[in-house]
C-alpha cells in the first residue's frame, strides 16, 4: 500500500530559473513524510519531540524533471516502505506533476528517542503499521 | 465583501518554539494574494497584476501562536484603500474561532519590462472595489 499526500506549491517556491527550487521540493516530500509519521503509533500531527520519535539520517534525491509553478496547483506525493529494519526504515517517495514522476527520494528514517537522545528499536505496534506500506523495490 | 483563502501549511513552517515562525506568516499572506489577485482576478481583468505587482509596505500584528495543522489556515482579505498607483490589502489570519494575526500590505502595480510603477487600471479598480472596507 502507498501513502498518498497532496502538497500545495507556493509562489515563492519558484526561483530565477522559473522552476521550483530543488531545496524547496524537499519541504514538499517532508510534508508527505510527516503526514505519514503522524498516523503511525505514537505519532502526532505536529511531529513533536517524543520518546517515540523518528529522525532523518539520510536523504537521497533524484530530480527527474523540472517542476513548474502554476497558481493553486496541488501535487501528489506517494510514499511507501522499501526496507523495514530493526531500528530504521527506508521510505521511498515520489512527487508527480502532470502524471509523471518528477522527483524520487529515499529517506532513511531512524526510530529515535528524543528524551534519551538515542536511536531505539521499532516497537511491535509500529512494525505492524509500517508493514502495510512495505513494497519491494522495482 | 471579503475573500477567504485556505492556505496549506508545511511542517517546516514551524520553528524551534513549536509554532509557525513569524516570517512564514508573510508567505501565507503572499499565497493568499496570489489566489485573490492572480487566480481569481485573472477572470476579472486583473491579469496584468500577475505580470508585476510590488510590495511597498507590510505591517503585521501577531495575536496568537499558530501551530501546524493539516487542514491549513484561513486568510481573510479585503481592500483598505485604492489610490492612483497603489492599493492596500488587509488580512486576518484565522480559523473559525481565533484570529492569529492581522496585517496590511501596500501594493504597487509595476511594469517589469520598463521597470517603473504604473497606475491602477479601471478593470483592476472595479475588481478591487468589490472588496473595499473603510475603517
Amino acid at each position: 500500500m502507498r501513502h498518498r499526500h497532496e502538497t500545495q506549491l507556493r509562489w515563492s517556491d519558484a526561483d530565477m530559473l522559473g522552476h521550483l527550487n530543488h531545496a524547496r521540493l524537499l519541504a514538499l516530500v517532508e510534508d508527505a513524510r510527516m503526514a505519514l509519521l503522524a498516523q503511525a503509533p505514537g505519532g502526532d500531527v505536529t511531529g513533536g519531540r517524543s520518546a517515540r520519535g523518528v529522525i532523518l539520517a539520510r536523504l537521497e534525491v533524484d530530480y527527474l524533471a523540472q517542476v513548474r509553478y502554476r497558481v493553486d496547483e496541488v501535487l501528489p506525493v506517494e510514499s511507501w516502505v522499501l526496507r523495514l529494519g530493526g531500528k530504521s526504515l527506508t521510505l521511498r517517495q515520489e512527487l508527480s506533476q502532470d502524471g509523471a514522476v518528477v522527483l524520487r527520494a529515499d529517506a532513511f528514517c531512524v526510530m529515535f528517542d528524543y528524551d534519551a537522545d538515542a536511536s531505539r528499536p521499532i516497537a511491535a505496534d509500529e512494525r505492524k503499521f509500517w508493514d502495510h506500506y512495505v513494497e519491494e523495490s522495482s | 465583501m471579503r475573500h477567504r483563502y485556505t492556505c496549506a501549511m508545511r511542517w517546516s513552517d514551524m520553528d524551534a518554539y513549536g509554532h509557525v515562525n513569524n516570517v512564514v506568516y508573510l508567505t501565507y499572506l503572499e499565497e493568499a494574494r496570489v489566489d485573490m489577485l492572480f487566480a481569481l482576478g485573472a477572470d476579472h481583468g486583473t491579469k496584468a497584476l500577475a505580470e508585476g505587482v510590488l510590495v511597498a509596505h507590510h505591517e503585521i500584528d501577531y495575536k496568537r501562536p499558530l501551530v501546524y495543522h493539516s487542514r491549513g489556515v484561513d486568510i481573510e482579505m479585503w481592500v483598505g484603500a485604492i489610490k492612483g498607483a497603489s492599493f492596500e490589502i488587509r488580512y486576518a489570519v484565522r480559523d473559525d474561532t481565533t484570529v492569529f494575526a492581522t496585517a496590511a500590505s501596500l501594493l504597487v502595480p509595476y511594469d517589469l519590462v520598463n521597470a517603473r510603477p504604473r497606475r491602477v487600471s479601471p478593470e483592476e479598480r472595479a475588481f478591487l472595489g468589490q472588496y473595499v472596507e473603510t475603517d
